[in-house]
């Protein structure tokens, strides 16, 4: 369960956690009762209930989760190039980052946003970057914002970590569509058998007649 | 299935008398406001060889196709023969006719025309016009990575040296080639307007698509903000435009690999097809049979939709 509002937490939902584990229970015990109805239910029903229960948690928390944590980390580089460059020019850090939410006008600079937007209220950086940090379903990305947020505590100078932690994830991005390009080898070898088997089937379909 | 073809055909006629009545009504009314009007601006205009002035002027007096003409707009190119949007209209309009004049062609020795045929052939016409077009505008708009590279470097330097940017990205056009230096030339066109660099290079993004276009616009919004030097901006640039070009060079040689094993599975149903025509002997009874169109449709179509998926697989967005 704690990973399960871990993930939760991560994708930045409106709907209370709460909400979505009572539903969750809900449509599980619906499926369980629909199921009872169809003939060897009481056998099927506790499985079909069980692979709902944990496909809930695939499709409404792990997709979203992939596809936010992809997104952000496919902003990233060029957002933190930005962060980096203004740090260079001895700005400091919430200057760094309104100016690159203004710049780079992305979904992680809305995300970004909140973080200055929570500090111009009152809050302090460091505190509201923790908050980020627990909502960043990326590794690297969390990383990144440890920095910032230690760097802003202490006032050390940690560019050149940074720096080398953006050009990890900008390789990370780079090995993932290499990849991608490398898989569309097999997904066309079975899209061909899928074709000829189907080529085939129609084949001696029609003989028949 | 009389009743049904009249009824297309009705509703074509009822089309065709809409707009002939819309473009009276707007010619009218353009008479009547030409008096309290300035002159119309004199434009360059189209060749007159295929009549795609002519056809021009006609269609510019209607709204829709106006709008439609807009969307052609980015097509346009100093040395291209067609100098409007609506140009490209009237050259969709040729080329529907001229599928309709084929059609009505081979229906005059055949001896069975019919008037929904007719209309299908133009709009066949109407979209492989379009298609051509499109396949124009990719060829013109392909941008060479390392010229782009090149262009970059040369703007580096020069505002190393101490060069204002629209100086420097004279230089870059100077020393630029092929497509790229038409598109800097472009870009310099917006500036002397009064665009930002940053925009100006969305307008090249929006025109060649490159993501990596878009990145440098990003980037060069830096500019607009006074407390970022401009010499580190662009060296930012070189450095990212440096390490996209040695990831590019690896995503094209897999990109290559992927063509050719395409090429190779898109030949092997064919080959099945044709293996099962020579070894089986159930295919002359296939032959004879008269869902023979039926099966030749069906696997046709099948293949269609396999080589599109094919092809969809190994093009990949121009990142």
């Amino acid at each position: 369960m704690k990973q399960t509002y871990e993930k939760y937490n991560c994708l930045n939902c409106k709907l209370d956690y709460q909400v979505f584990v009572a539903m969750r229970l809900f449509t599980t015990l619906c499926v369980f009762l629909l199921t009872l109805l169809i003939p060897y239910g009481y056998v099927i029903a506790p499985f079909i209930s069980v692979i709902y229960f944990l496909f809930f948690e695939f499709l409404f928390l792990d997709v979203p989760l992939l596809r936010r944590k992809s997104k952000l980390e496919s902003e990233a580089p060029l957002f933190f190039t930005i962060v980096i460059l203004h740090l260079e020019e001895n700005k400091n850090i919430k200057k760094a980052i309104e100016s690159a939410c203004l710049v780079t006008d992305s979904y992680l600079a809305k995300e970004m946003q909140k973080v200055t937007n929570a500090s111009s209220i009152g809050l302090s950086l460091s505190k509201t970057m923790e908050k980020m940090i627990a909502k960043c379903p990326s590794e690297h990305m969390q990383r990144i914002l440890l920095c910032l947020s230690e760097e802003h505590r202490t006032g050390n100078d940690l560019l050149s970590f940074l720096k080398k932690e953006v050009e990890q994830l900008e390789d990370k991005n780079h090995n993932k569509k290499v990849r991608k390009k490398k898989a569309i080898f097999y997904k066309q070898g079975i899209y061909t058998l899928l074709i000829c088997i189907s080529m085939f089937f129609l084949y001696l379909l029609f003989t028949l007649f | 299935m009389n009743f049904y073809k009249i009824g297309i055909q009705l509703l074509i006629f009822c089309l065709l008398f809409f707009f002939l009545f819309r473009f009276l009504c707007m010619e009218k009314r353009k008479k009547r406001i030409m008096l309290f009007t300035l002159r119309e601006r004199e434009e360059r205009k189209a060749p007159k060889v295929l009549g795609v002035d002519f056809i021009s002027k006609i269609l510019e007096k209607m709204v829709i196709f106006n709008q439609m003409a807009s969307y052609y707009n980015k097509y346009i190119y100093e040395d291209s023969i067609l100098r409007k949007g609506m140009d490209f209209i009237s050259l969709k309009v040729i080329g529907g006719f001229f599928v309709t004049l084929l059609y009505f062609l081979q229906s005059l020795i055949g001896g069975n025309f019919a008037f929904e045929k007719g209309c299908f052939s133009f709009l066949i016409g109407v979209l492989f016009t379009d298609v051509c077009i499109f396949i124009y505008n990719k060829k013109k708009t392909r941008i060479e990575f390392s010229s782009l590279l090149n262009s970059i470097f040369v703007m580096y330097n020069s505002i190393k040296v101490g060069k204002s940017i629209e100086t420097s990205l004279k230089d870059s056009i100077k020393q630029g080639k092929g497509n790229t230096k038409k598109e800097l030339k472009k870009v310099l066109e917006d500036l002397e307007i009064g665009l930002s660099l940053s925009e100006s290079f969305y307008h090249m993004y929006e025109r060649t698509s490159i993501l990596f276009i878009k990145e440098i616009s990003i980037i060069l919004r830096l500019l607009n903000r006074n407390d970022i030097n401009a010499m580190k901006v662009f060296d930012i640039l070189l450095k990212k435009a440096l390490k996209e070009q040695k990831n590019r060079e690896e995503l094209i040689k897999l990109r290559n690999r992927n063509y050719i094993s395409a090429l190779c599975f898109a030949l092997l149903p064919v080959g099945l097809l044709f293996f099962l025509m020579v070894e089986s002997s159930s295919f002359v009874i296939l032959m004879k049979s008269k869902y023979i169109h039926l099966w030749m449709g069906i696997e046709s179509l099948l293949y269609i939709f396999y080589i599109v998926l094919l092809y969809k697989l190994v093009r990949s967005r121009r990142g």
